[in-house]
């Protein structure tokens, strides 16, 4: 079977399907490739964060990109509503991570320190609250006798990453765009001025473009392609509360309350390799951890559990690039799949279709680690 | 750490007991963790409380047995945990054959157990049966009335109506009639009426079956009196159910007042927790169920040596193929660990015996029909409350199976992990893309398989794991 579209998206999770929905959306004609039911899925494990004060630490551009996406998000979640039904729950009432010992407060003052100088002329509005400041924000939330301060920023918020998945998927089929599950993609070839993605059965498909946005996928396609692709696995694991009444007005890091009234509660980072199983330690520790926060959620029920792998480049930071040897394929790979969902799609299908980025964009190259030693990552 | 033996069972059934008994005796360390808080399973539940208030005759001869069985166990050299409620298993960190800890949750407080082999017994459980009306007061499942009936002396609130198919379905109108409360009327879904309306089929079940099926096939010609072989079923009421509605192959029509709906389609093999480790597992057509692939003796699974599943699952069989197998299941992990161990010669004899029947049973026994392919408006996860409708949506905007339609329409996310719905979601999606329920697969099961409070949980933090700020 042969396709031929003007750009093949690789990739139908968080960041495929949001650039493949605002390809379509811009009027290209677009084929997105998924993989199958069984696939590692990072995109069916999101915390649903929409996120800016501790993104970009160590990269101005990218504290800068989450910020533009955070202030975006409202229009983009109302567009896909418009267009599809889908409302993917999105608010932005502020959000608060807690410091729970006076160690949590040094490390968060810093952070705060640091991304401020950083962040140039670009405003960063975080601010440390002490517990008396924190309790008149958010009065009604029992916090346990650790909790001693919090750092506030009035840009956060949080969203249905579920709902979101789903209403772009749904919005990029209603603007044209063609979906073809169980379609892994093996190789990529050259084909006449353009380039064909070969599926694992088999099947091609041919386009002017590819974009490569296929997570942990990426690597081993990137490197037949002349890109170079360093992002590894990263655990993070989470538990979903049964549903409650409102009882947090904001989301409070890794944890908060859905629109549907569970609480998530994340959220671990570990360096296991490809293993998305998890583990009672892990969940041992982020529930005596929710405990101690809030003392009230002891005797709720845990419904549900799961561990997902993000994608992880060596500083943290989203890499996108366009490949030098094979012009027109871009690889596009980061572990902030929500956050930055509204830029994915609004301003990437410019730069994909005709080759214009906004400022700075080159920083977000992977030429970035030529030669470096992986610098630390950051969250 | 938690504690260790060298053998935790899971599941105080017949096969859980059997293998429990086996293993003990062989010299091995057993544990036995189990949820209920009297041993003997779903088929001699309560069965010793049976016994003291003269009730056992009501539930026929098999019910009866277990108390041997029960007084064995009792008697057995184990360290048996009742009220334990299994949450995940964890085999040893980068090892798949050196043990493992089981993660469970006894009296508020999760804790930990290690052990060399495992064996799980964890039955089986009723086949869901979404249809127009199956959420409303007064419809009950036809187990949930069994357990009333055995650990409560309850009977269903009269007038009561039981609709389904299934060998137990004739085995609880026989201990309700027993009990002196017959139900009003029988409303065979099986396809095409073979196990109610067909005698020759009777007969042969009758000639080749275990006591109980002997019984059944007698309370088969009681039961035609009040049997109607029907297609669909609706269960009517604004508040709780009023009336049943059923409609037969000819398109006949009609209404029956109620107080209660018994529904039932069969059991299927309880294999969330094999799931949640990820073993692979097997489509049976015949059972039109997943099993664990394992040893079909020994319950090993194929790929993970050091735990057995034992019982109904390991694939439904009933309860003498059960025993049989947690005989060979513990005596085949004692040997493991070294030990001398060799199960009754007959017990291999039993299981083979009562698997043979399985195939004809599995025949006359077809999942029906009606609660395979609901309709659109009907629910099929409750947790979620999602409609066939919404899964079929999902299917079209092409979830390319059933973790992805989970994904799109969150059945399958509440408390029971899929329980109720997945084998109905992974039928609807067979059907939307032209494949058969074994090639669409599953949704993935997790720890925790059933729910636990976050304050039990926070007792598992053994370790210091430092977490990010949050």
């Amino acid at each position: 079977m042969t396709d031929t579209a003007q750009v093949i998206v690789i990739g139908g999770g968080m960041v495929g399907a949001a650039i493949a929905y605002g390809l379509a959306q811009s009027g290209a004609a677009v084929v997105m490739l998924d993989e199958d039911d069984g696939a590692l899925r990072t995109a069916r494990g999101n915390f649903g964060l929409v996120w800016t004060q501790s993104k970009g630490l160590g990269m101005q551009r990218y504290q800068e990109w989450s910020r533009r996406s955070a202030e975006i998000w409202g229009n983009f979640a109302r567009e896909i509503e418009a267009s599809v039904g889908v409302d993917a729950g999105h608010e932005q009432r502020g959000g608060l991570m807690l410091c729970s010992s006076p160690d949590e407060v040094a490390q968060s003052e810093a952070l705060i320190a640091k991304m401020q100088a950083q962040a140039g002329n670009m405003p960063y509005d975080v601010t440390l609250l002490d517990r008396g400041e924190l309790m008149a924000m958010v009065p009604g939330v029992a916090f346990g006798p650790d909790v001693v301060a919090a750092a506030y920023c009035p840009h956060d918020g949080h969203a249905n990453p579920l709902k979101l998945l789903r209403g772009m998927h749904a919005g990029f089929q209603a603007a044209g765009g063609q979906y073809v599950p169980n379609a892994g993609v093996a190789d990529i070839e050259r084909a006449g001025a353009g380039y064909a993605a070969i599926a694992k059965d088999g099947r091609r498909f041919e386009a002017e473009k590819i974009v490569i946005a296929c997570g942990h996928g990426i690597p081993a396609l990137a490197a037949k392609t002349g890109l170079h692709c360093p992002t590894r696995p990263q655990r993070g694991q989470i538990l979903v509360t049964e549903r409650l009444d409102p009882i947090l007005p904001m989301p409070m890091g890794s944890i908060r309350q859905t629109d549907e009234g569970s609480i998530m509660l994340g959220v671990s980072h570990e360096e296991v390799g490809f293993n998305d199983m998890n583990t009672g330690d892990v969940a041992g520790a982020i529930a005596a951890r929710a405990v101690r926060i809030l003392p009230a959620l002891k005797t709720v029920n845990i419904v549900r559990a799961w561990g997902a792998l993000r994608v992880m480049p060596p500083d943290g930071c989203p890499i996108y690039d366009e490949s030098e040897t094979w012009p027109g394929v871009f690889m596009a790979t980061n572990h902030s799949g929500v956050t930055l969902a509204a830029v994915h799609a609004r301003l990437l299908p410019r730069w994909i279709l005709e080759g214009e980025t906004p400022v700075g964009f080159e920083e977000f190259s992977v030429k970035r680690f030529d030669g470096t030693p992986h610098a630390r990552p950051s969250h | 750490m938690g504690e260790r033996a060298d053998i935790v069972v899971i599941g105080a059934g017949p096969a859980g007991m059997a293998a429990a008994i086996q293993a003990a005796a062989a010299g091995l360390a057993v544990a036995v963790l189990d949820d209920q808080p009297t041993p003997g399973g779903q088929i001699w539940r309560n069965v010793e409380g049976a016994a003291e208030r003269g009730d056992l005759k009501l539930f026929g001869k098999d019910y009866r047995r277990g108390l041997a069985s029960v007084k064995r166990f009792r008697l057995a050299r184990v360290d048996y945990q009742p009220g334990a409620r299994v949450v995940g298993v964890e085999p040893d960190a980068d090892a798949r054959d050196t043990g493992g800890d089981v993660l469970f949750v006894r009296k508020g407080q999760a804790a930990r157990l290690s052990c060399k082999r495992l064996i799980v017994a964890t039955g089986a459980y009723e086949r869901p049966t979404p249809f127009p009306g199956w959420t409303l007061p007064g419809v009950m499942t036809l187990g949930a009335a069994q357990i009333a009936l055995k650990t409560s002396d309850l009977v269903p609130e009269r007038p009561f109506v039981i609709a389904g198919q299934g060998p137990l379905l004739l085995l609880l109108a026989a201990q309700l009639e027993a009990a002196g409360a017959p139900p009003d009327a029988v409303l065979d879904l099986s396809d095409p009426g073979l196990a109610l309306t067909a005698g020759k089929s009777a007969a042969m079940a009758a000639l080749l079956a275990p006591d109980y099926l002997a019984k059944g096939a007698y309370w088969l010609g009681r039961l035609r009196a009040t049997a109607r072989n029907v297609v669909q079923i609706r269960a009517l009421g604004a508040e709780r159910l009023r009336q049943v509605e059923w409609r037969t192959a000819a398109g006949a029509v009609g209404r029956i007042d109620v107080r209660t709906l018994l529904v039932h389609d069969g059991v299927i093999p309880n294999a969330q927790l094999t799931r949640a480790m990820r073993a692979p597992h097997l489509y049976d057509m015949a059972a039109d169920a997943w099993r664990p692939a394992a040893d079909r003796l020994t319950g090993q699974l194929d790929d993970m040596p050091w735990v057995h599943v034992a019982g109904d699952c390991a694939g439904v069989a009933g309860w003498a193929a059960a025993e049989a197998l947690g005989e060979s299941a513990g005596a085949a992990a004692a040997t493991a660990l070294g030990r001398t161990a060799t199960p009754g010669r007959w017990s291999r004899t039993r299981a083979s015996r009562a698997r043979a029947l399985r195939p004809f049973l599995d025949r006359i026994y077809r999942p029906a029909r009606a609660f395979q392919r609901p309709d659109d408006a009907t629910l099929v996860c409750r947790c979620e409350e999602v409609t066939a409708g919404a899964v079929r949506a999902a299917a079209a905007l092409g979830a390319q199976g059933p973790n992805q339609l989970k994904a799109f329409t969150r059945a399958g996310m509440g408390p029971c992990q899929g329980r109720m719905c997945s084998q109905t979601v992974a039928a609807i999606l067979a059907d939307a893309q032209g494949r058969g329920p074994g090639d669409v697969g599953l949704m993935r099961v997790r720890l925790p398989i059933s729910p636990l409070t976050v304050g039990e949980l926070a007792g598992l933090n053994e370790t210091e794991i430092k977490l990010p700020l949050s």
